[in-house]
């Protein structure tokens, strides 16, 4: 199969490093051009990459390159709709980050713009390429726990503000300054904003819709950040599963502008578990385990070493397959919108302190 | 689940002999469960100021993993709590939900020196229970209670205290299920061990929790007035979260 030509844009999102391995590995790609929204990102992509031009302007890019068909959307969340927008009008495939946007009215814009359009849009949720998880899928298919009771999944990380600012700033994460209650000097476009994983992952394995969410976000553990670290989220599906989700940036960083070995304080800097509770058993799993451990450089902290499959190779043979073969990704603007709702819902409940039906 | 409650008043009377501790004739350790605590289990002391006076502990507190929690917390080991992470799931045979609510709220009181403020349950008929809890001082806690393992499985449960200064937790990390002291591998399969009581040994780590806290309250009888009215708090809070629904 011809490999498809791509480009990346702006630069600016925590999973751009990971694309600079997944762009160049990629058998399925062809890696044409990137764009940067700033010097900053502009000068670590060429310390990163050769052999790739970078632009400062997009339009530049997209005019010294004609032939580009696709393009990876690794900028901030605000970004997505005028980004989207650019691409739909251009014919050019898509493969988003993993908030589209939290603006209902701006995704309704988006999903009208891409069907119009008939590009491929594909959403980075890489959970789904994930083996542990396929495991889960199987086993909950197989009905080897039974039907269904109760579901709980944490996605808890460092937090990323230092490396990618705009993840702590209310406008370019959640779109616009709210603030998380009345009177309080946060606002909404923190952790949650960071986490939609779990919220997809359960509807995908429950094959339910959410009824309610009840949310809280008590204190912070960084005190000098603008938006949330700190949320607990519980509800119950439309099928009855009761649920409990940690979305937290509940694990401590060192203030590194460039990410790297020593990044974390605490041993694990990431953590993606769930635990399915059902009439025949309970299924506990850890999405990135078992790993390996160190104390050794930088710090001689006591250090999980990840050794999980890379899930980025998945994604990619989907995002292509889909593009040549005319068909509609797993994860699209419409499988996604449900997760977003409820992600605002969990917002209202902390604002007004009640449960939220989605 | 349990060594009967006259062995285990055995093993508390033969405490209170080597340390020279009096207690009244009249003291009985027991067990109470009932309409009156909403159904919870709880373990205490019958008989303490006339015969039919039930004393209730709270045996939990004196597992070492939670003193030493605690104590991390206390000592300022780990600084200003923010979240806390709780989870307790058994085999229905050997509890119900309701005590495990009154036994992880306590826990969490206890341990953060804090009171809940406010609770939010989402439960599966009465055998899950995911709660969102606030505290006191505005930091929240999460509480997962369940009675979903299969028959004869050993009780898995978690506390873990998040600080912004620290994180101490009661399992290793990069971990889903608790350690124990001794594994014996043969043709039966695995066994575990956990023995951390020599003065108690061959009790299970529950059992010397019970022996402990009734020692405890025998060498510290001015604790009952504070227990009574924590009890009761419990017996609140259990049945509120547990009647708790989404309006």
């Amino acid at each position: 199969m011809r490999p498809i030509k791509i480009a990346i844009l702006s630069l600016t999102h925590g999973h751009t490093r990971k694309y600079y391995q997944t762009l160049e590995n990629s058998p399925k790609l062809d890696w044409v051009a990137a764009c940067g929204e700033n010097k900053d990102v502009i000068n670590l992509f060429k310390q990163s990459v050769s052999g790739v031009p970078c632009y400062d302007n997009e339009e530049e890019m997209f005019h010294q390159h004609p032939d580009i068909e696709a393009v990876v959307l690794a900028s901030a969340n605000s970004e997505h709709k005028r980004q989207t927008e650019m691409c739909t009008k251009r014919g050019i495939h898509v493969l988003s980050m993993k908030i589209p946007t939290f603006d209902p009215n701006e995704y309704d814009d988006m999903i009208r713009l891409v069907d119009q359009s008939g590009i491929v849009f594909q959403i980075e949720l890489e959970m789904h390429y994930n083996p542990v998880v396929h495991r889960i899928k199987n086993m909950v298919e197989a009905g080897m726990i039974g039907q269904l009771y109760a579901f709980q999944a944490t996605n808890i990380t460092l937090s990323p503000v230092w490396a990618f600012p705009w993840q702590g700033v209310p406008e370019l994460s959640y779109g616009k300054r709210v603030p998380i209650t009345f009177g309080d000097s946060r606002f909404r476009g923190g952790a949650l904003c960071d986490h939609p994983h779990i919220f997809d992952m359960l509807r995908w394995l429950t094959k339910s819709d959410f009824d309610f969410v009840h949310a809280e976000t008590g204190l912070n553990i960084r005190t000098d950040i603008e938006v949330e670290d700190v949320i607990l989220v519980t509800g119950k599906m439309k099928n009855g599963t009761t649920f409990l989700l940690d979305p937290s940036w509940s694990r401590l960083e060192e203030r590194l502008a460039i990410p790297g070995a020593g990044w974390e304080i605490f041993p694990k800097r990431m953590e993606v578990n769930m635990t399915l509770h059902g009439e025949k058993g309970v299924l506990s799993a850890d999405c990135f385990g078992p790993n390996v451990y160190h104390n050794g450089a930088p710090n001689d902290r006591y250090t999980v070493q990840y050794t999980y499959f890379d899930e980025w190779i998945g994604m990619i043979d989907e995002f292509v397959d889909c593009i040549r073969h005319g068909k509609q990704p797993k994860i699209n603007l419409h499988w996604h919108r449900q997760n977003i709702d409820a992600m605002n819902a969990c917002y209202e409940s902390v604002a007004t302190n009640k449960p939220v039906f989605v | 689940m349990y060594t009967d409650q006259h062995e285990l008043h055995e093993f508390f009377c033969n405490l209170t002999k080597k340390y020279d501790v009096t207690v009244p004739q009249t003291w009985r350790l027991s067990l109470q469960t009932g309409s009156e605590t909403n159904f919870c289990t709880v373990w205490g002391m019958r008989g303490v100021d006339h015969e039919s006076e039930f004393v209730p502990f709270f045996p939990w507190r004196f597992e070492r993993r939670f003193s030493e929690l605690k104590q991390i917390v206390e000592t300022k080991t780990i600084e200003n709590v923010v979240l806390c992470r709780f989870s307790h799931i058994a085999d229905a045979s050997r509890i119900n939900l309701q005590s495990i609510l009154y036994r992880e709220f306590d826990l969490l009181e206890w341990m953060t020196n804090r009171k809940i403020v406010s609770c939010f349950s989402s439960m599966y008929e009465n055998r899950f229970a995911n709660v969102l809890v606030k505290l006191s001082d505005g930091a929240v806690a999460s509480v997962e209670a369940g009675i979903t393992l299969p028959f004869g499985q050993k009780t898995l449960d978690r506390h873990e205290l998040i600080a912004r200064r620290g994180v101490a937790s009661d399992r290793v990390v990069d971990t889903q299920i608790p350690q124990y002291s001794v594994y014996l591998f043969d043709k039966k399969g695995v066994q575990t061990y956990t023995d951390t009581d020599a003065e108690l040994f061959g009790l299970e780590t529950d059992e010397i929790n019970i022996v402990r806290a009734a020692f405890d309250l025998a060498k510290q009888p001015e604790s009952i007035a504070s227990f009574l009215e924590q009890n009761q708090h419990l017996v609140t809070l259990t049945e509120q979260t547990l009647s708790s629904k989404p309006q």
